[in-house]
């Protein structure tokens, strides 16, 4: 189940090249996702077409590094509304984002 | 063969990527100077010089495209690559980032081998442009030095005389532009405007040797014909057959008055004559120099009369080619326009290189062309050009008492100048190489007059207009053609006298003589004949004819400059 929301073998790869740097790297990311989810909620809530769709390439990136797949996809989503200027009725998706980055650590917390 | 170590900017905002790709450059053996945003990584690229830079496109303060775009500047010359760190999906977003100067893309999630991959690929292609500039700025440094020879060759000429100017294409050696002037001792001066085929060193490779044949020759009295004789057989010996020169050669004669034009390939130039703002054409009627077999090489020059204020104009194809920002040429026909829309006494060098700007709307360094202009010597007096000293030249041995009998038969009067071999000669006498101009001038006036008015019985008053002018030359050519049984018999004698020493010419033909006690009044009209005697006189101790008026002698003291 979790293959759906996490790229196993993809983060093991990172692991065995990071090594020492491995653990530094995840609560690197669950420090930098958290402040990308709250970005990219007042930008939205602002209606700010611009930062949202930056906040939500940035949070699709770096998900994407670390193999969250699922968090990456629903972030593509918004991008794409965003550069289409189309915020309104993306808040079911910025709800599953949040949702999505609370699971996300508790993922890579079991990963440590 | 091991990765080189190589120093690599990681520019992402992201923290947790930017700790990825450090840790991965780092496992695989570079240094790595990661920021946060656009503007700290152009300031690092600038103070650190990095040798590949890997880059997020959307960053804060300065986004990946813009900081692209001032490290591309910064970079100037020397290829540092860019490549993209981007998960973006869109086609144009792509698309700008290439304009902007990136030279690959990475997307996340990264992949440790793609990435290794890519910057090996990327640094074997920084090597290769590090090698290319190193061997263009290696071909620079050895066309400078070729065009440093190539300068002093040609600025050994006269080609900063008071009667010439001229452009040459600041790139003329490559393009194979050469232009050469020398003065003959005698003081006529020669002039070739000379466009090799092809480009680059190959192309300028044969103006070393004409060059050399040119000034050597012209400075031992040998006229534009066995030049151009010689320069055309050492350039079919010489270059490949694809390779020849494409010339115009003239000899401003001021013995005769006259203009003598050689043009062999070239865009036709033409004489300008200024008081009635008339032109005549020089149309190109000879193969070009280094095409024909020594045997086949054809001399039929055009001959005009020389007036003070005429010009002749040459110029190298370049100039038809000149271009405007639409790409339309000049063309040989708004050239001809020039000249014949212009008031006289418009300076007509001046009008031409300016409107060839004008028409190109660029700037002086683009000037791509060559053009040359020759008039006659303001003061034409021959006496004052010919006593003009060459005391430069190295003076050898000297032989100072003796004497020569040559005689010209009819088959060498047709082919031969003996004047050069003479002046050789001659000028072996102690001192007398200073007086060579002088020397030359009376030589070639004995010469000229035993043949074309003794041997071949043509009046000079012929030349009294511009049609006998024409018409003269026409009747020395088929009377030369037709010759049979003539000779010129000349004897020269060197007798060392105190402080210097004795010429004495003599020289006889097989003509009838002429009755040189009433050869006196067309001395009142100078410009056209009776001249030469006068000049004579004027040179030389004694001038003495015999009965019946076919031998002359003339004798000439020197003495040596004690230095």
């Amino acid at each position: 189940m979790a293959e759906l929301y996490l790229d196993v073998v993809l983060l093991e790869e990172l692991r065995d090249i990071l090594e020492d740097e491995f653990p530094s790297l995840i609560s690197t990311y669950i420090q930098d996702s958290g402040v990308r989810v709250d970005d990219l909620r007042q930008a939205m809530t602002r209606g700010d077409t611009e930062a949202a769709r930056k906040a939500a390439h940035n949070l699709k990136g770096s998900s994407a590094n670390l193999g969250l797949v699922y968090l990456a996809d629903l972030c593509r989503i918004v991008e794409d509304a965003a550069r289409a200027g189309q915020l309104a009725g993306q808040e079911a998706y910025m709800l599953l984002i949040q949702q999505e980055q609370q699971h996300a650590v508790v993922l890579l917390r079991d990963r440590l | 063969m091991s990765q080189p170590r190589l120093r690599i900017l990681v520019a992402d905002d992201s923290a947790s990527d930017r700790l990825i790709m450090e840790t991965l450059l780092k496992r695989l053996g570079h240094d790595v100077i990661a920021v946060k945003d656009g503007l700290e990584a152009v300031q690092r690229f600038e103070d650190s010089r990095p040798d590949l830079v890997l880059m997020d496109v959307m960053m804060p303060e300065l986004d990946g495209i813009a900081a692209a775009r001032q490290m591309r500047e910064l970079a100037d010359k020397e290829l540092v690559p860019i490549i993209f760190l981007t998960s973006l999906h869109d086609a144009r977003d792509l698309a700008a980032c290439l304009d902007a100067g990136g030279d690959d893309f990475l997307s996340k999630p990264y992949n440790p081998v793609i990435l290794q991959a890519k910057i090996k690929a990327f640094s074997r292609l920084r090597r290769l442009h590090t090698e290319v500039r190193r061997q263009r700025e290696y071909l620079i440094a050895e066309q400078h030095a070729a065009k440093g020879i190539f300068d002093r060759i040609a600025n050994q000429g006269e080609l900063s005389a008071a009667n010439i100017r001229y452009l040459l294409s600041p790139m003329a050696i490559f393009n194979g532009d050469v232009l050469l002037a020398a003065q003959q001792p005698g003081g006529d001066m020669l002039v070739i405007l000379g466009d090799f085929t092809g480009h680059g060193l190959p192309a300028a490779i044969g103006i070393m040797p004409m060059a050399e044949i040119f000034y050597g020759m012209v400075a031992k009295s040998f006229g534009l014909e066995a030049v151009l004789r010689e320069i055309n057989t050492r350039l079919k010996t010489v270059l490949p057959a694809s390779v020849f020169c494409c010339a115009t050669a003239v000899q401003m004669n001021y013995r005769n008055r006259h203009i003598e034009i050689w043009a062999g390939g070239l865009p036709d130039g033409l004489v300008y004559h200024t008081s009635s703002a008339a032109i005549t054409p020089i149309p190109s009627t000879h193969l070009p120099l280094g095409v024909l077999h020594p045997d086949q090489f054809r001399y039929a020059p055009m001959i005009v009369e020389m007036h003070a204020h005429d010009a002749v104009y040459l110029w190298s194809d370049g100039i038809s080619e000149t271009s405007n920002p639409e790409g339309e040429m000049f063309g040989e026909q708004r050239l001809l326009d020039l000249f014949s829309a212009s008031e006289n006494r418009v300076d007509m060098f001046v009008h031409i290189t300016q409107s060839l700007r004008d028409f190109s709307q660029q700037g002086i360094q683009t000037d791509d062309y060559s053009l040359v202009e020759i008039r006659p010597r303001k003061d034409f007096n021959l006496p004052e050009i010919a006593s003009r000293l060459h005391q430069s030249e190295r003076q050898p041995r000297s032989i100072g008492n003796w004497s020569l009998e040559y005689e010209l038969r009819a088959e060498s009067l047709k082919v031969s100048d003996p004047v050069p071999l003479l002046m050789h000669m001659l000028l072996q006498a102690p001192g007398l190489r200073a007086h060579g101009g002088v020397i030359h001038t009376i030589l070639s006036e004995l010469y000229s007059n035993a043949l074309e008015h003794g041997v071949l019985g043509l009046s000079s008053r012929m030349k009294d207009d511009a049609d006998g002018f024409r018409h003269y030359y026409q009747l020395r050519a088929e009377g030369l053609q037709a010759l049979q049984d003539a000779s010129v018999r000349i004897r020269a004698e060197v007798v060392p006298v105190q402080e210097g020493g004795l010429l004495r010419l003599r020289m006889k033909d097989s003509g009838p003589g002429f009755d040189f006690n009433h050869h006196g009044a067309p001395d009142q009209n100078p410009a056209y004949y009776g001249r030469g005697l006068t000049l004579l006189k004027s040179l030389c101790r004694r001038v003495e004819y015999f009965v019946p008026g076919n031998e002359v002698l003339v004798e000439f003291i020197w003495r040596e400059q004690s230095n």
